[in-house]
């Protein structure tokens, strides 16, 4: 043995990460390659003297209540620009759509972060096409990135779930290190994470797929591998070159890609008619909110007016007045917007906004001072009532700026008075 | 009050002037100009005129030339003569030409990043340039991360960030990569012992990176004086490098003043304390409304230093805001507040650690003083060099402790003033540091077999981490297989790969400090009493495991000493050099140390009042050293009596220690001694000289290429030394060395001087 592993035998006191060998454990060669095709059914595609392992599979929609209504849209998916938040999706067609899933050799990403399963799929007539792409061994990684770079050709757009923070990136790097032009760049990019968590963060606690899989698509995964396990399980497969180690790691990931298109499907068919498939308040009115905010007004109305006629929740039916009533008032519909603010204050005394919106009503658009100021007086009496509670008082953050209109609605009334008799 | 009339003063008065041990006068020096070099773009000339700066001295046109040609340079002269400019002015010049050209800047503080920054923009606006420089480091925020990778073309940032931030995630920062032309490392003489060896590992995966995107930067290096600048930089960036050291900055009369506070207790060598003596100067300077800065060895120092300041101030009715803190801790804003006031003069007086010893700009004081030797000669002009405006006099007044470095410099004031200051030495060839960055590197870009990262053997090291199943061997190269992030487990600074953090329990968990794992058992053992700042802390609980002692502030009137076991195995002998009956050898050995027990000794009378079982692993350590055997000739010579050898070798060994910080750059604790009196290896005496980190850095391999000064100076501290029989300034307290330890400390020093400095 030479002298500096000597040396490095002293000096170093890391535990080795599991001292079984590679080499005695080694299957003859070849021999675990055709284990990939009998165990596994996948197949092998060779250049030059690298080769990687590709299984493709099918998953049958006719079992998906969305699917129905994806084939009368013709694959288009029309109106989810409005919760993508990117407009370049005004035209999003799954027929030029592939969505993508990395299996990973660690979470921390940087550039010694290695994808060894690139799971790509898209819709075909009644099914899903998923193809898995996996890598054998380190060094033929540029053989597997030219397959998925082919396989992007004729693509417009690219789907994830989390890409855009983890796979995306890590995927740029790997196209780099190999010095491959990636084509990711040219592709339009839908994480679908984010209008997930639009729509349902409200009312689920956790929006990760497997949570969302399970709450909203009512599927649940039996016998799944832990994610934080599969590098693990990826660098054991290296040490043994066993292919079958990877069987839970394959079906793990082609589950990703396949809940992950029917999940985008199940949001494609919300947005197309969220009053028909939207069987929770909770998930309606987070689509009315974001649509509000984004300024979608038509599409977020019918959406209000349904929780504020029929809703069941007080809570949201309130919220939904409020939002409601903002959107009369941006549209110039000032009589209605005023309705409700006012039917909202009498159902709820300490909605600070309202009470605000509504002062600023009375006194800017019908310069009724005196309505102004009985609401006002109203509200910091309100407030001192309240007072108790400190900050959690609704209208702590409030109570200057009420005192601030009211001294200036006192001065317009004492002038307007002082006028109207000199009159 | 002139700052001469007090100069004067200062020496006429018989109470401090019995303390002034050395007074030195350096003229001053007028500046030498150089030429503006003709291939400066003329908007840079241009925006320094509008600036006031119409002539450049003859260092700064040097380096610019030199950089011009292609050159790596290291740029050597003192503070605040304009180095900043040197290499300003070659980047942007660059940059104005090709403005795909890209810069990277590294210091080794966040402080230094921002004030460099600012002094970028400064020039920039001037120049009216589109040019963006950023600084990149922990601070940065994550939305303005994105435009600075891409469109940054000076990045300022620090080795931490580099080495975490920066090179494993290189993909995204192909832009500055492919680009980058220039990389300025200031401060070199700040990468030294293990820092320096980590960045020198640093510099040779920024080099493989820039090599795979088709980039080959130049390097340029700035250090204060230090012995080797050429030979540190050459190392570190291991490249030919050119050695600028021809300052042609002016600079005033100095007055260089070495101060020992008397002494009060002659048997344990106890002087004075430093901070009595900096208040009585301190009111001196306030009264004579001098501006000035006080250097504080340590945080709370400078917390106390302020203070007494500030109620000296207040007595002679002097606003006490005037007088101001400054350390890291500070906020950000609160230290550029400071650094205004102190150019502007709203700010008279300065107390601060060594963080104001770096460039930041603060303008120039009158008055400079070093609370305690600062550790190194380099140092010591680091922090000299803030008094003194260009052409004014200036005053620098260095006050010593009772530790052996200060009082050796106090009685030897000409190896202060005469000799060249010490050597940054640094190993990157250290295995357990190289195998460190082997394994960054593998992560960024996967190794070819053939590919060579430092030394020749590094095949050999790749080859362990893939037995170690860390990398996989395939196909010709190694690629990293672990899902761990590597640089984030590495960190530059700390000494040892693992420390021992200190808890102090006395008002909420507030880490004090730390203490390498080595040194653990022996300091913060349960019931131990630990020291820190001059405050006593008792050691509640040592959690071993994890790696934790907890501590509560107490005041005792005793201290603890481990009793300790040490086993030095000798593993081989890599040179041998003979002094006639003395041998001098280098190599590998295994030091094992096991803490059984300890003593408690009450204070100033040394009794024992009591002993405790210590329960602790024992600790092993594979390093370098140097170590002396003593033949039977020597010692039958001599004619030490058996009982008295354990004695006056450990007394021998203690000044070693104490002392060889002064000839090679490194802290105190990085170094260690271990006497024998019957080595297993030799059967003889021997002293053991360690580096104090496993594999070691090179500190003892220094020593022993050049054991003659260590020598001398050891026989001259200890023959200078005032106290009777040995003291903690020299060789150690008599009851550790013995009531003769000092005297035949003395004698065994004379004549291994005389063997070894014989043949020199």
């Amino acid at each position: 043995m030479s002298s500096i592993k000597d040396k490095l035998q002293r000096l170093d006191r890391s535990p080795a990460i599991r001292s079984e060998s590679c080499q005695t454990e080694n299957p003859a060669t070849g021999k675990w390659i055709t284990d990939f095709q009998m165990e596994l059914g996948a197949s092998v595609l060779e250049e030059k003297n690298s080769f990687i392992i590709l299984k493709e599979n099918y998953f049958p929609l006719y079992k998906n209540s969305s699917y129905n209504n994806l084939q009368e849209a013709n694959y288009f998916l029309p109106h989810f620009h409005y919760i993508s938040g990117d407009p370049r999706t005004r035209d999003w067609n799954l027929r030029k759509t592939l969505f993508i899933d990395l299996e990973t050799t660690g979470l921390s990403g940087g550039t010694g972060t290695f994808a060894f399963l690139i799971g790509l799929g898209h819709v075909e007539l009644d099914h899903i096409v998923v193809r898995q792409y996996l890598l054998p061994d380190f060094q033929h990684e540029w053989l597997l990135l030219k397959h998925i770079k082919n396989a992007f050709v004729g693509r417009e757009f690219i789907a994830s779930f989390n890409g855009k923070s983890f796979d995306i990136p890590l995927l740029r790097n790997r196209f780099i290190l190999n010095r491959i032009d990636s084509v990711l760049d040219d592709l339009i990019h839908i994480d679908i994470l984010h209008p997930a968590r639009r729509i349902w963060k409200r009312r689920l606690n956790s929006c990760d797929l497997v949570n969302l899989e399970y709450a909203v698509l009512g599927e649940e995964r039996i016998g799944d591998i832990p994610g934080e396990m599969i590098p693990q399980i990826y660098f054991e497969y290296i040490r043994k070159r066993q292919a079958i180690l990877l069987r839970d790691v394959l079906e793990h990931n082609y589950y990703d890609i396949v809940h992950l298109i029917i999940l985008t499907m199940h949001i494609g068919k919300m947005i197309a008619d969220p009053l028909e498939s939207c069987r929770h308040e909770e998930d309606l009115y987070s689509l009315a909110r974001y649509y509000y905010q984004n300024e979608h007004f038509s599409e977020a109305l019918p959406l209000l007016q349904h929780l504020y006629e029929l809703g069941k929740d007080p809570q949201l039916k309130k919220e939904s007045m409020f939002i409601l009533s903002m959107i009369y008032k941006k549209r110039g519909d000032t009589r209605a917007s005023r309705d409700l603010f006012q039917a909202l204050i009498s159902t709820q005394k300490d909605h600070a906004e309202a009470l605000q919106e509504l002062a600023k009503y009375y006194e800017h658009k019908e310069k009724n001072y005196r309505s102004a100021l009985e609401l006002i007086d109203r509200g910091i009496e309100y407030s001192l009532f309240l007072q108790q509670l400190g900050k959690d008082s609704p209208l702590h953050d409030i109570k200057d700026d009420l005192i601030y209109r009211r001294n200036r609605l006192i001065k317009k009334i004492s002038k307007w008075s002082s006028e109207a008799e000199s009159e | 009050m002139t700052l001469e009339q007090l100069i004067d003063y200062l020496k006429n008065d018989p109470e401090i002037s019995q303390s002034i041990s050395f007074w030195k006068e350096i003229p001053e020096k007028p500046p030498i100009y150089g030429e503006f070099p003709e291939f400066i773009n003329p908007s840079i000339q241009d925006a320094l005129n509008t600036r006031g700066i119409n002539k450049l001295y003859s260092h700064q046109s040097e380096a610019m030339q030199r950089i011009q040609d292609g050159q790596n340079i290291v740029l050597v002269t003192p503070t605040a003569s304009g180095k900043t400019l040197a290499y300003n002015v070659p980047v942007l010049n660059k940059i104005l030409s090709d403005p795909d050209s890209r810069a990277l800047y590294l210091f080794p503080t966040k402080a230094l990043s921002q004030d460099q920054l600012k002094e970028l923009h400064d020039l920039i606006t001037l120049m009216n340039a589109d040019i963006r420089t950023y600084t990149f480091d922990g601070d940065t925020p994550v939305t303005a991360r994105k435009a600075i990778r891409k469109s940054g073309h000076i990045v300022i940032t620090n080795p931490d960030m580099l080495h975490q931030g920066i090179l494993p995630h290189h993909t995204i920062w192909v832009k500055l990569f492919e680009n980058l032309n220039y990389v300025v490392l200031d401060e070199i003489h700040h990468y030294r012992g293990v820092f320096g060896s980590h960045l020198g590992n640093l510099i040779r995966r920024l080099k493989r990176i820039c090599r795979f995107y088709g980039s080959k930067p130049q390097f340029i290096c700035c250090s204060a004086t230090i012995a080797n600048p050429a030979d540190l930089a050459a190392r570190i960036i291991e490249e030919p490098v050119t050695l600028i050291d021809k300052n042609g900055a002016p600079t005033g009369r100095k007055h260089f003043v070495l101060f020992n506070p008397p002494i009060i207790n002659k048997q344990l060598g106890i002087r004075r304390s430093v901070v009595t003596e900096v208040r009585k100067l301190a009111s001196h300077l306030l009264a004579a409304r001098v501006q000035f800065i006080v250097f504080a060895r340590s945080r709370v120092k400078v917390e106390i230093l302020t203070k007494y300041i500030r109620e000296a101030a207040k007595k002679m009715h002097i606003d006490p805001q005037k007088v101001s803190g400054y350390r890291g801790g500070y906020l950000p804003l609160e230290r550029r507040r400071i650094e205004q006031g102190l150019k502007s003069g709203s700010i008279l007086g300065v107390v601060s650690t060594n963080a104001l010893e770096l460039g930041i700009d603060i303008g120039q004081l009158d008055v400079s003083i070093l609370a305690g030797y600062p550790g190194t000669i380099a140092s010591a002009w680091q922090q000299a060099g803030r008094a003194g405006r260009r052409s004014n006099t200036s005053l620098t007044i260095m006050i010593a402790s009772s530790s052996p470095l200060n009082q050796y410099l106090m009685d030897h004031p000409d190896y202060f003033f005469e000799k060249s200051p010490e050597s940054g030495i640094v190993d990157p060839n250290n295995l357990l540091i190289l195998m460190s960055h082997i394994k960054c590197g593998a992560f960024e870009i996967p190794f070819r077999e053939d590919e060579i990262f430092g030394i020749e053997g590094s095949r050999e090291i790749l080859e362990y981490l893939a037995e170690k199943n860390v990398l996989r061997h395939a196909d010709g190269k190694y690629f990293w297989m672990s899902e761990i992030f590597p640089a984030e487990e590495i960190s530059l600074r700390s000494a040892s790969p693992d420390n021992v953090v200190i808890i102090d329990k006395t008002r909420g968990d507030r880490v004090i400090g730390e203490v390498d794992l080595f040194s653990a058992p022996m300091l913060v053992h349960q019931e131990a009493i630990y020291m820190h700042e001059t405050n006593q802390y008792h050691v509640d609980e040592l959690d071993w495991d994890r790696k934790k002692a907890y501590v509560r502030s107490v005041s005792v009137d005793y201290f603890t000493d481990a009793i300790t076991k040490t086993n030095i195995k000798v593993l081989s002998v890599d040179e041998a050099k003979s002094f006639g009956p003395l041998n001098l050898s280098y190599g590998d050995v295994n030091v094992s140390t096991v803490t059984t027990a300890y003593k408690k000794i009450k204070l100033f009378t040394h009794e024992n009042v009591g002993a405790g079982k210590v329960h602790l692993p024992e600790i092993e350590m594979s390093t370098t050293s140097l170590w002396m055997e003593l033949m039977p000739e020597f010692m039958e010579k001599l004619g030490i009596p058996d009982s008295q050898l354990g004695g006056a070798l450990q007394a021998v060994a203690n000044v070693f220690r104490n002392i060889a910080p002064l000839f090679i750059m490194c802290d105190p604790g990085d170094i260690r001694s271990v006497p024998m009196v019957r080595a297993p290896f030799s059967q003889r005496p021997t002293i053991y000289l360690y580096d104090n980190y496993p594999g070691g850095v090179g500190l003892s391999l220094k020593i022993m290429s050049y054991p003659y000064p260590l020598i001398s100076g050891a026989l001259n501290l200890v023959k200078s030394c005032p106290c009777d029989s040995g003291c903690p300034s020299c060789v150690g307290p008599v009851l550790e060395v013995g009531e003769k330890g000092k005297f035949l400390a003395t004698v065994l020093l004379e004549e291994i001087n005389k063997q070894v400095n014989s043949e020199n």
